[in-house]
């Protein structure tokens, strides 16, 4: 595909867009130029390599932007380091990872924190802040010491698919035994009761002790679909607004809230079928 | 955690977070890995249903996929507000021009051009002072100040507009990438020295290359060349091309690596 990749990426419109970007994504004025310079590094080396696996399909512009989004994660890599968050971090889902990222690891500010995760009103205020206070409790040490750690060879936007390859079976989880049901319940347990001050003190003190019999009960009635999976994710773990989540999904507005009406209903019967009452958390 | 959260509320959060973890990894990721053309024709709308699905399964297994997707969103939706506000603005401006105000501010625009049309004629000695005389511009200061804007604006528009085969003689320059660049809507609008200084940039380049001349010191050169014999509408510095390419030579050297 003979696209001018020179011209649309070195474009002021595009520049500016990625300086916003940067901007949001770091906040320091300094971090951020040195993040845009970085992505105008990658994106142009070799004579716009990285643009040539583009086949055509997709709009110029937004494939550009995929590439900047990565290659700004990707300088946060190479800057920050790549240090893996602890284990009940990774269960709460991708936010509280970027948020711990950017308390612990980049030792950004509380405030600007807040500002990035709500720009442009995508969530709330009072998410983020949940995240950070329950982080913050449970990690006293986050973003004391200095950490800039320069990645090593990892990461190249040439072997992009191959990052994600491997990462694949990593995260999939292939079942879920007794324990892990006791995880996810007290991640539950967690999320409603413990916004003051959590800790791990409340695994003694939690009084949701389900068998296992009854979570696989709930686990074969309940199904749904990738849409549906990827639909709960973005609205309550990342915390998304539907408008937003409904213009990602190419939605019309009104069509998230409705199918999270249905899969509601759906996930209450279930739950209703293994006797889980999550009524006994309010 | 949050009561504003599109209405969403403590129980059916509760109800998702078990939901996802009962269900996680029920299926394997079906399809290819997608490419980040794919998550590009995604976010476009522009898959088809089942390469969606199939999309959809790795963007919910895999966490370092998913977390691109969402950086991915959220860049849109930023890029995206910019926009709905500038159009929110005229909009605005729209509704707040009514045929009333138009009518208005039409009256008073004519009232004021009259006074300003008239009064100079009924009195033009009385508007200058003898103690204090017409104030002339800083030609020498505006000069050069147009002179680097220019210089500036006109390798940049020669880069945007004019020849792929001169961006490709002029390497990328960081600082001419991050800086002075003028956004395409004021274009049209650009210092028309600043036009034909990349008319010239671009005059010059195919003729060095015509001659077998490649380098940027020989391009320069023939730049100079052509710079001396511009004729620059009503602009003082044009008279001293010497100055003015001493001056051009000089912002070149900085640009051009």
């Amino acid at each position: 595909m003979d696209i001018d990749w020179a011209g649309l990426v070195l474009q002021p419109q595009w520049l500016t867009r990625l300086d916003k970007l940067a901007l949001k994504r770091f906040t320091q004025q300094g971090l951020a130029e040195e993040a845009s310079t970085y992505v105008l590094d990658k994106l142009s080396a070799d004579n716009w390599a990285c643009c040539q696996q583009y086949a055509g399909n997709a709009k110029a512009e937004t494939y550009v932007l995929t590439l900047t989004t990565h290659l700004l994660e990707e300088f946060s890599r190479k800057r920050f380091g790549r240090v893996r968050p602890p284990e009940w971090l990774k269960r709460e889902g991708e936010l509280w990872i970027r948020t711990w990222k950017m308390i612990c690891m980049e030792r950004q500010a509380t405030t600007s924190v807040i500002d990035q995760l709500t720009n442009s009103a995508i969530r709330s205020t009072e998410f983020v802040q949940g995240i950070i206070t329950i982080i913050k409790a449970r990690l006293p040490w986050c973003g004391q010491s200095a950490r800039e750690i320069p990645a090593n060879e990892d990461a190249n936007i040439d072997n992009t698919t191959e990052a994600f390859h491997s990462n694949t079976k990593q995260t999939l989880e292939t079942a879920l035994d007794h324990d892990q049901l006791e995880d996810a319940l007290l991640l539950v347990h967690q999320l409603l009761l413990s916004d003051d001050c959590p800790s791990e003190q409340d695994k003694d003190t939690h009084n949701m002790h389900y068998t296992a019999e009854q979570w696989q009960q709930l686990r074969e009635h309940l199904s749904l679909d990738e849409e549906e999976r990827l639909l709960l994710k973005m609205v309550y773990q990342q915390g998304l607004k539907l408008k937003v989540v409904a213009a990602a999904l190419n939605m019309p507005d009104y069509q998230p809230g409705r199918l999270l009406k249905a899969i509601h209903q759906r996930i209450r019967d279930s739950l209703q079928a293994a006797k889980i009452q999550l009524e006994v958390l309010q | 955690m949050s009561a504003d959260m599109d209405k969403t509320t403590s129980q059916q959060q509760a109800e998702a977070m078990i939901a996802l973890h009962a269900t996680q990894g029920a299926q394997q990721p079906q399809g290819e890995q997608p490419s980040h053309e794919e998550l590009a024709l995604l976010l476009d709308g522009r898959l088809s249903f089942i390469r969606r699905k199939e999309v959809m399964s790795h963007i919910n297994a895999n966490t370092d996929l998913f977390s691109h997707w969402v950086s991915l969103v959220e860049a849109k939706s930023i890029l995206n507000e910019t926009t709905e506000n500038k159009l929110n603005l005229l909009q605005h401006l729209q509704q707040w021009l009514n045929p009333t105000r138009l009518g208005f501010i039409g009256t008073a625009l004519a009232a004021i051009t009259t006074v300003a049309i008239v009064l100079p004629l009924l009195d033009e000695s009385a508007m200058i002072s003898p103690q204090q005389p017409r104030s002339t511009p800083d030609y020498a200061n505006s000069g050069n100040m147009q002179l680097e804007t220019a210089v500036q604006e006109g390798i940049v528009l020669t880069y945007i507009n004019y020849s792929e085969e001169l961006k490709q003689a002029l390497p990328i320059n960081k600082r001419l990438s991050k800086q002075t660049i003028p956004e395409p809507s004021t274009l049209s609008t650009l210092n028309p020295l600043a036009i034909q200084f990349g008319e010239t940039l671009l005059e010059s380049y195919r003729s060095c290359q015509q001659a077998g001349l490649k380098s940027a010191h020989l391009q320069q050169n023939k730049i100079k060349q052509l710079l001396i014999a511009l004729k620059l509408p009503d602009w003082p510095e044009a008279k001293d091309p010497a100055t003015y390419c001493k001056q051009v030579d000089k912002e070149i050297n900085n640009w051009i690596e």
